[in-house]
C-alpha cells in the first residue's frame, strides 16, 4: 500500500519533472534541475539523533545533547554534499546502437566534471531498468554505456533518464530525470523459419539453401568481426598465419531475394520478423540477398552496410520514415 | 532494482576500525566477556572475508544471542538499566558483524554505532571523554561513508577525508545549536549510571573517618565568587551538617526534619554571593560559609543552619548561595534542644568527664572551659593523619594516653569535655580551606580537605565556631592542606601519582592550575551549560523573544551553509602539473596573448607546427620545444641533458616573443 502511493508519488514527480523541460541533447545540472530529499536511511539517522537527543534531555547531560546536534549538523550539511555531488555535471547523449527487439539496446552518454571537480557514485538508469553507477574521480568526463531492453520495431526512446546520487552519507538522494533525444532503432525479433520457401531463388529455380552453402572453398580472406566463426581457417591459425576466413564459391553465385510475399499465412508483423531472421542467416553466412517489401526493394548485395539497410527497412517498415 | 550490496573491503575495515573505537571505552565498564565476544566476532569477520571461514549457521547466531543476553542480564543485573541496555546493545552489535553483507545491514551497526558512542557521555564527561567521542563520531562518519563509496574506486583514506570535510563544518552549526535550543528538563525518571558511591562526609563520624578522605585528591566542590571579595583561608568554613548524638564511640548526625530556622535573627552584615558547582557525592549535604541566609532552589534550610538538596546528590550540581559572615549563629535554644545538644552516652570515658566536671567546678564559665582544653591541646598533642588506634574509651585515650590524632579526634574531645561540662556543643562536619585558582578566579576544595570542628552555645551569644585543631596545628587552618600533610604517610595514599603531590615545583603546579583551571571552564560552560544559557542569551541579545533566537540560528548557519557551498561548488582538483609542463604552459600563455594559444587537447607536435607556420622566425625553437617534450615525455629519455635542452629552448623562445 505504502509502496504503491509511494511510487505513484514517483511517478508524479517524474512526470512533473519532465513537464518542467523538454529533451535534451546535452545538460548541464543546475539548480533548477536537482531535486533533493531523504531517503529512508536518512530518516533513521534522524531518529537516530533525536534518540540521542532525548538521552541528552532526560540526563541533562549537556555534552550528549551536543552529540545529537552534531549529528543534525552533519546531516544539514550533507545535504550541500549531496547536492553538489550533482550540481554541475554535464551530461551529453552521445548515441545508441540498433538492436533487435527484446534485446538490450546500448545507449552512450558522455559524463563530464564541471570546474574539474570530483563526482562520486553516481547512478545513471532508464526507468525501472538497473542502474548504472560511474565516478569522476581524477578525470574530468568519462563515457557511460546504459542498457535498455527494446519495446517495439522502429525507432523508440528509451524513456526519462533518472541521474542519482546518494553520495556522501546515504541520507539524503539528489536526483534529475531528463529527456535525452536518444534514440535507438529496433529490428523486427527474429522468427525462425528452417528454409526459404520456393521462389526465392533469383534464377527462378527454386533451390532451397541448404543453410550451410559451404560446398567449393575458393581460398582465403582476412577474417574481420561479424564474420562466421564456422569459416575460421583454423588450421592456418594455428600454423601462426593469423585469423583467416575461408571463402566458399557457391556463395558469391547465388542470389536471393527476400520477399514479404513469401509467406502468405503470416500477419505482416510475423513476415518481417521472419523476414529478420533470415536476413541475420544469410548474412551470416555470405550470400547475396536482396529485400522486396511494398514499396521499398533494396536490390541483392553482401556486407556490414547492406545488411544493416535491409534490417533498417524492416524495423521501419510501415513506420514512416522517422 | 537494488542488488545484494557487497561491502567493499575499504567498507569492511572502516567498520571493524569503528566497532573496536566504540568498543574501547565501554569495554571498561561491561562484563569481561563481552568484549572478548566483539574481539571474537571481528576475527570471525576477518576470517570470512579472507575466505578462510564462511559466516556462522543462523543456529549458531541465534545460541549466541541467547547466550550473550542471558549472560549479561546475570552479570549486571536488572536493577542496573543504563548499563545493561549498554551491555545488551553491545551483544548486538558484536552479533551483527556476523552478518554484514549487505548495506542495510552495514547502515545497522553504524546506526548503533553512533548511539553507543553517545551513550559514552552518560559515563565519563571529561574534556577528555568529548575529545575522544568526537574522534569516535569522524570515525563512523567514515565508517559510513565507505559504504557509499563507489564501489570502482574503493580507497581506505578517501572515506577519512570525506568525514573531515563534512564535520569540520558541522561543528559551528552544532555550536549554535548548544546555545541557542533551549533546554527542557527530563521527560521521564531516568535511572542513574553511576553505581551508588558515596564520597566525602559520611553521616557518622567516628575519629578515623576523616582519615581516609586525606587519602584522596578528588574534588569536593569549585566555588566562584559573584560579589566580588574572597574571604581569607582562616575564614573558610565549609558547613556542610551537624552531629549531635554520642552513642560512645560515634558521632551521628542530625536526623530530624523540623521546621526551617528563622532568618530575621541575623544581624545585619555584608552578603557574600557564591555559585557552586558540587559534585557527585551521594549524601545531600551542600556545604556554605558561616552562615547561609538564602540559596538557590531546590535547596532547603535544615534547622541547625545547613543547606540540603532534596535527594542525594548522583549528579553534578550548581548551587547559587548567599552567606552572611558572621561571629556567631544568634539562635535561642528551646528546652528538648538544649537537652539534644548536651546528650553524652549514660557512662564510658570516666576520666574525661572528670575532668571536665573539675574544671566546671573551678571556673563554669563557657569561655574559661574552651581556653582550658585548647590550652591542653595546645601543650603536648601532635596532629597526625596517622594516629595510634584508640581503645574502647575512646575520648579517654585520646585525651589522656595517645594524645595524637586530627581534626576529627580533637573536635570529638572538645565536643565531649564541653557536654561533660554542662555546655551546649556539636560536632560540624564539612571542608576548609580551598585552593584558589588564578586563572579562572574560583576556589576549588578537595576531599582532602575536609575537617571537623565544633561549636559552642554561648548563652546570650548563641551558637560560637570553635576549631580546636587551630590550637594544636594553625598551619592546618592557614596553609592549604597539601602544604601541610605533604609528608604525611596518610596523604593522597589512594592517589598516588596526583600532581597535588608535586606541588612544590613551581611550573608544575602552574601547569596544574591551567589545567584546573580548562577543567573548571569546562564544567560550568558545558557540563553545566543548561543552568546558565537563560542568562548568557540574555546578555547576548537582551530581552528574549522567539524571532532574535530565529535570527540568532538562521544567521550562522546561513554563513556556514554559504560558505560551505561556495567551497564545494567552486572547489577545483589541484593542479598536479610538473616543471616541464607548467613551462610549456606558460610559454603558451605567452602565445596565446598574441593569438596563439594552444587549443584544448591539442598535441604539443601539432601546436609546434602551427605556431611555426604563424610565426616562422620561431620554427627552429619552437619545434626543438616539442621534440624535447616528446622525448621527455613518450620517448623515455627522461634524462638531465634533455631537460636541460628542453628550458633553454623554452627560454630562447620567451625571449623571442
Amino acid at each position: 500500500m505504502i509502496r504503491q502511493s509511494h511510487s505513484r508519488f514517483a511517478a508524479f514527480m517524474r512526470a512533473w519533472a519532465l513537464r518542467r523541460h523538454g529533451p535534451v541533447h546535452s545538460l548541464t545540472l543546475t539548480q533548477n534541475r536537482i531535486y533533493i530529499l531523504p531517503t529512508r536511511a536518512g530518516f533513521w539517522f534522524l531518529v537516530t539523533s533525536l534518540i540521542i537527543l532525548l538521552l541528552g534531555v532526560n540526563y541533562e547531560n549537556n555534552l550528549v545533547y551536543g552529540a545529537s546536534f552534531l549529528l543534525l549538523s552533519l546531516f544539514v550539511i550533507s545535504i550541500l554534499h549531496t547536492y553538489s555531488n550533482l550540481a554541475g555535471l554535464s551530461i551529453t547523449a552521445l548515441g545508441a546502437r540498433p538492436c533487435l527487439v527484446g534485446e538490450q539496446a546500448e545507449f552512450e552518454l558522455l559524463l563530464r566534471a564541471g570546474s574539474h571537480r570530483d563526482y562520486e557514485a553516481i547512478q545513471l538508469s532508464w526507468v525501472d531498468q538497473a542502474p548504472v553507477s560511474c565516478d569522476l574521480i581524477g578525470d574530468s568526463e568519462r563515457r557511460v554505456r546504459l542498457y535498455a531492453r527494446a519495446p517495439q520495431r522502429g525507432w523508440w526512446r528509451p524513456g526519462p533518464l533518472l541521474v542519482e546520487t546518494l553520495y556522501p552519507l546515504g541520507l539524503l538522494r539528489a536526483w534529475t530525470w531528463l529527456e535525452t533525444d536518444l534514440r535507438a532503432l529496433a529490428w523486427p525479433r527474429p522468427l525462425p523459419g528452417d528454409s526459404l520457401p520456393a521462389g526465392s531463388g533469383s534464377d527462378g529455380s527454386g533451390a532451397l539453401l541448404d543453410g550451410r552453402g559451404s560446398e567449393d572453398f575458393l581460398g582465403l580472406e582476412a577474417y574481420q568481426r561479424g564474420m562466421s566463426p564456422r569459416h575460421i581457417a583454423w588450421k592456418q591459425l594455428a600454423a601462426g598465419q593469423g585469423l583467416h576466413a575461408k571463402q566458399f564459391g557457391d556463395q558469391a553465385d547465388r542470389q536471393l531475394w527476400l520477399d514479404f510475399d513469401l509467406w502468405p499465412e503470416l500477419d505482416s508483423e510475423s513476415r518481417l520478423s521472419r523476414l529478420c531472421y533470415w536476413t541475420l542467416r544469410l548474412a551470416r553466412e555470405r550470400v547475396e540477398y536482396g529485400l522486396r517489401l511494398p514499396g521499398v526493394e533494396i536490390p541483392p548485395g553482401r556486407g556490414e552496410r547492406h545488411r544493416q539497410e535491409v534490417l533498417r527497412a524492416l524495423a521501419l517498415y510501415g513506420k514512416g520514415s522517422r | 532494482m537494488k542488488g545484494v550490496y557487497q561491502l567493499t573491503r575499504p567498507a569492511l575495515v572502516w567498520q571493524l576500525l569503528m566497532v573496536v573505537v566504540v568498543m574501547i571505552p565501554h569495554s571498561l565498564r561491561l562484563p569481561w566477556w563481552l568484549p572478548l565476544m566483539t574481539l571474537g566476532a571481528i576475527g570471525w569477520r576477518l576470517l570470512v572475508h579472507l575466505g578462510r571461514t564462511s559466516f556462522p549457521h543462523w543456529s549458531v547466531k541465534f545460541l549466541m544471542a541467547i547466550t550473550a543476553g542471558i549472560g549479561a542480564v546475570a552479570s549486571i543485573g536488572r536493577g542496573n538499566g543504563p548499563e545493561l541496555a549498554v551491555a545488551l546493545l553491545v551483544a548486538g552489535f558484536a552479533l551483527k558483524l556476523l552478518e554484514i553483507y549487505k548495506r542495510r545491514d552495514a547502515l545497522v551497526l553504524i546506526y548503533v554505532a553512533y548511539f553507543l558512542a553517545a551513550t559514552e557521555l552518560l559515563f565519563g564527561q571529561t574534556l577528555l571523554h568529548a575529545l575522544y567521542v568526537l574522534l569516535a563520531l569522524l570515525l563512523i562518519t567514515a565508517a559510513l561513508n565507505a559504504v557509499y563509496q563507489s564501489e570502482r574506486h574503493p580507497d581506505f583514506r578517501r572515506p577519512l577525508r570525506a568525514a573531515l570535510r563534512l564535520l569540520l563544518p558541522a561543528l559551528p552549526l552544532m555550536l549554535v545549536l548548544f546555545l541557542i535550543v533551549p533546554r527542557i528538563g527530563p521527560l521521564w525518571y531516568a535511572p542513574m549510571m553511576q553505581e551508588e558511591s558515596v564520597t566525602g562526609l559520611s553521616d557518622t563520624l567516628s575519629p578515623g573517618d576523616v582519615s581516609q578522605l586525606t587519602g584522596s585528591s578528588a574534588v569536593a566542590f569549585r566555588v566562584e565568587f559573584t560579589s566580588g571579595r574572597v574571604p581569607p583561608p582562616a575564614q573558610r568554613y565549609w558547613r556542610g551538617l551537624t552531629y549531635d548524638y554520642f552513642d560512645g564511640r560515634r558521632w551521628q548526625a542530625e536526623s530530624d526534619r523540623r521546621t526551617p530556622p528563622e532568618l530575621s535573627d541575623l544581624p545585619s552584615g555584608p552578603l557574600l554571593r557564591y555559585q557552586m558547582i558540587i559534585e557527585p557525592s551521594g549524601q545531600p549535604w551542600v556545604y556554605a560559609l558561616d552562615y547561609p541566609v538564602s540559596a538557590s532552589w531546590p535547596l532547603r534550610m535544615a534547622p541547625n543552619w545547613t543547606l540540603r538538596a532534596p535527594s542525594r546528590l548522583r549528579q553534578r550540581a550548581e548551587f547559587a548561595l548567599v552567606s552572611r559572615p558572621l561571629d556567631a549563629l544568634p539562635q535561642a535554644l528551646s528546652e528538648s534542644a538544649q537537652s539534644r545538644y548536651l546528650q553524652l552516652p549514660a557512662s564510658g570515658n570516666p576520666r574525661a568527664r572528670e575532668l571536665a566536671q573539675r574544671w566546671r567546678d573551678e571556673d563554669a564559665s563557657v569561655d574559661s572551659l574552651v581556653t582550658r582544653t585548647l590550652a591542653l591541646f595546645n601543650r603536648d598533642f601532635v596532629y597526625t593523619l596517622s594516629p595510634p588506634r584508640l581503645g574502647a574509651d575512646g575520648i579517654d585515650d585520646f585525651l589522656f594516653e595517645t594524645r595524637r590524632g586530627f581534626c576529627g579526634h580533637y573536635a570529638s574531645a572538645l565536643a565531649f569535655l564541653l557536654r561533660a561540662a554542662g555546655v551546649p556543643a556539636r560536632i560540624v562536619g564539612g571542608y576548609q580551606g580551598g585552593e584558589w585558582n588564578p586563572y579562572e578566579s574560583y576556589l576549588l576544595i578537595r576531599q582532602y580537605e575536609a575537617h571537623a570542628w565544633v561549636e559552642v552555645w554561648y548563652a546570650g551569644r548563641g551558637w560560637v565556631r570553635v576549631d580546636p585543631t587551630a590550637a594544636v596545628a594553625p598551619q592546618r587552618v592557614e596553609q592549604t592542606a597539601d602544604q601541610l600533610l605533604a609528608d604525611e604517610p596518610g596523604f593522597l595514599s589512594d592517589t598516588p601519582l596526583s600532581p597535588v603531590r608535586f606541588g612544590r615545583i613551581n611550573w608544575l603546579n602552574q601547569l596544574r592550575l591551567r589545567v584546573e583551571a580548562i577543567n573548571y571552564s569546562w564544567h560550568r560552560w558545558v557540563l553545566s551549560f543548561h543552568l546558565r544559557q537563560d542568562a548568557l542569551l540574555q546578555r547576548l541579545f537582551g530581552e528574549l523573544s522567539l524571532w532574535k533566537l530565529a535570527l540568532a540560528l538562521a544567521l550562522p548557519f546561513g554563513l556556514v551553509l554559504g560558505w560551505v557551498a561556495l567551497s564545494l561548488l567552486r572547489q577545483r582538483r589541484p593542479k598536479t602539473l610538473d616543471k616541464v609542463d607548467s613551462a610549456l604552459l606558460r610559454l603558451s600563455q605567452r602565445l596565446g596573448a598574441q593569438g596563439l594559444g594552444r587549443r584544448n587537447g591539442e598535441p604539443v607536435g601539432l601546436y609546434a607546427a602551427r605556431v611555426a607556420e604563424a610565426r616562422p622566425e620561431l620554427e627552429p625553437l619552437i619545434l626543438a620545444v616539442a621534440r624535447h617534450y616528446d622525448q621527455l615525455r613518450y620517448a623515455g629519455h627522461d634524462d638531465n641533458a634533455v631537460r636541460r635542452a628542453y628550458r633553454e629552448a623554452i627560454r630562447a623562445c620567451m625571449r623571442r616573443l
